[in-house]
């Protein structure tokens, strides 16, 4: 090998090594633990290349003829025990041990919005590796991989009210959880902490629905509203007037709030709903002063403010 | 999904005039002084959520699918949609209703 050859060959293997020690130092790959997040960018470009390379696979996919998105009973029912575990589902909460995973399991119903048929089949067969999506292969016979795809298609088109009755249609709603909706003190505010609650939002996959400022995850998601701005809205989820006691209420349980949410129970505890709440209201300048005065008659909101504090009280159960 | 939007959106009456009048609509029943709406000058309202990206929210009111229908539906009524919802019912008819749903759709996508 002649000097200049060897003089190319070394500073080629400098540099790979330098650019490998750089991404895994920037990367964050000397910190492995899930409840790190991963640098934005890092994030950014992982799903770049991911979505290149399942584009590229699953184009050689064909559908089958008579295939159409569909959303048949027994197919929520396959759905709900091999899928909604970590997914969750429309109005339903994933299994406990999925909200700690990293990457999060992506919502459904949104990704059903972005991708094709044969990409939604293609994670199906075929897994992802890394990621904790699993292959499907020799667990699901291949129709069946097929009407999974067509249920996941027609979520969209889906109600949570309605996703409950296909399930309990074919026998398998899952059980209420027995608890009572939640008491909530006053104060709720004084020792919570944001920045534990900005991690515990993340470990409860609360980012699979909602944008969250400070919260590294898909961007442009909008199954829930984006959240920077949700400690200053007048409603929380245009139903209860905003007050840190209604946020902590409605962040353990939606549904014992509106039971026609989108919105799962998460089993999140009180003292982390708290830190949640204080995270939320860190992002803007807290709760909005007028709005306890408004839904009682005692501010003086704008009128339309007041026309809409009239039919929410009425209707309001609290 | 998109596909159907589009296709709802060109069956709708020509763009500009429909434009034109999904605002004098939005104007005259005050969704913007509840809520922000592109397009719109002086629709900056807070009481309820901003309107500027309804083409890509999965629900409306975070209680049913986000269909043309599904839309024009709480638009027109939303105690229909959701009893505990905090939007008042304007009155709007089912076609004024359809009109501003069509007009949010796309608002979102420009
Ligand atoms: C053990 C947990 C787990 C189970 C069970 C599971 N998945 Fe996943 N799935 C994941 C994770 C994690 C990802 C995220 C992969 C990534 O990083 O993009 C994923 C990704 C996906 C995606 C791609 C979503 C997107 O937009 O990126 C689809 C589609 C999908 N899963 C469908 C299913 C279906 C259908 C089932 C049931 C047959 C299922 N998954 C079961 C964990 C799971
Ligand atoms: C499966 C998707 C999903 C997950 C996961 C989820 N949310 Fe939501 N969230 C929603 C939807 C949908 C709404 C709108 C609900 C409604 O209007 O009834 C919502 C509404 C909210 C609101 C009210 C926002 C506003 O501006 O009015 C807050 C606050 C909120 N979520 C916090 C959280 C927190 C904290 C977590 C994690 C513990 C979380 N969400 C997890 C779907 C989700
Ligand atoms: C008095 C205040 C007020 C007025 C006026 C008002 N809205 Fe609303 N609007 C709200 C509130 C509060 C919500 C949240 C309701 C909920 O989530 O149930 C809402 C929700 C909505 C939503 C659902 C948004 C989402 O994120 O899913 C749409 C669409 C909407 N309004 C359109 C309109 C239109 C169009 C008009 C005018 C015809 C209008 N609104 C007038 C207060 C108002």
């Amino acid at each position: 090998m002649s000097g200049r050859l060897r003089l190319i060959a070394v500073t080629a293997a400098v540099t790979l090594v330098l650019a490998g020690a750089g991404a895994f130092v920037l990367g964050g790959f000397h910190d492995l633990s899930a409840a790190r997040q991963h640098p934005p960018w890092l994030y950014r470009g992982l799903g770049l290349v991911r979505d290149a390379v399942v584009a590229a696979d699953a184009s050689e996919v064909e559908l089958p003829e008579d295939w159409r998105p569909e959303a048949a009973a027994e197919d929520a029912a396959l759905f709900q025990t091999h899928c909604a575990t970590c997914h969750g589902a429309p109005g339903l909460p994933p299994a406990p041990f999925a909200l700690g995973m990293v990457p999060a399991p992506p919502n459904l119903v949104a990704a059903a919005r972005e991708r094709p048929p044969g990409e939604i089949f293609w994670f199906i067969r075929d897994g992802l590796k890394m990621s904790g999506m699993p292959s499907w292969r020799f667990r699901l016979t291949e129709a069946e991989m097929w009407r999974l795809t067509a249920l996941v298609e027609a979520l969209p088109t889906l109600s949570p009210a309605e996703y409950r009755s296909l399930l309990s249609e074919a026998g398998a709603l899952p059980p209420p959880d027995g608890e009572a909706a939640p008491s909530i003190g006053p104060n709720v505010l004084a020792d919570a902490d944001p920045e534990r609650g900005r991690m515990a939002m993340r470990l409860h996959g609360c980012r699979s629905c909602h944008v969250i400022p400070g919260v590294v995850g898909t961007s442009d998601l909008r199954v829930g509203p984006p959240l920077g701005e949700a400690g200053e809205r007048r409603y929380i989820a245009g139903v209860l007037p905003n007050r840190p006691e209604a946020m902590v209420r409605w962040i353990m349980d939606p549904q014992a709030v509106d039971p026609l949410s989108a919105m799962p129970d998460l089993g999140v505890a009180e003292p982390v709903a708290r830190d949640m709440a204080a995270y939320l209201y860190a992002l803007g300048d807290g709760p909005p002063a007028a709005a306890p005065q408004a839904s009682e008659g005692g501010g003086a909101p704008a009128s339309a403010e007041a026309r809409a504090g009239g039919p929410a009280s009425s209707h309001r159960p609290d | 999904m998109r596909a159907v939007l589009i296709l709802a959106a060109l069956a709708a009456p020509a763009p500009a005039d429909a434009e034109e009048a999904a605002r004098a609509l939005i104007a005259r029943h005050g969704c913007g002084t509840c809520h922000v709406i592109p397009g719109v000058p002086g629709a900056d309202g807070r009481t309820g959520p901003p309107l500027d990206a309804m083409a890509r929210q999965v629900y409306v009111a975070g209680v049913i699918p986000n269909t043309l229908e599904g839309l024009a539906r709480f638009i027109a009524d939303p105690q229909e949609v959701d009893p505990l919802s905090a939007m008042p019912d304007l009155g709007l008819s089912p076609e004024e209703a359809r009109r501003l749903a069509v007009y949010l759709h796309a608002a979102g996508e420009r």
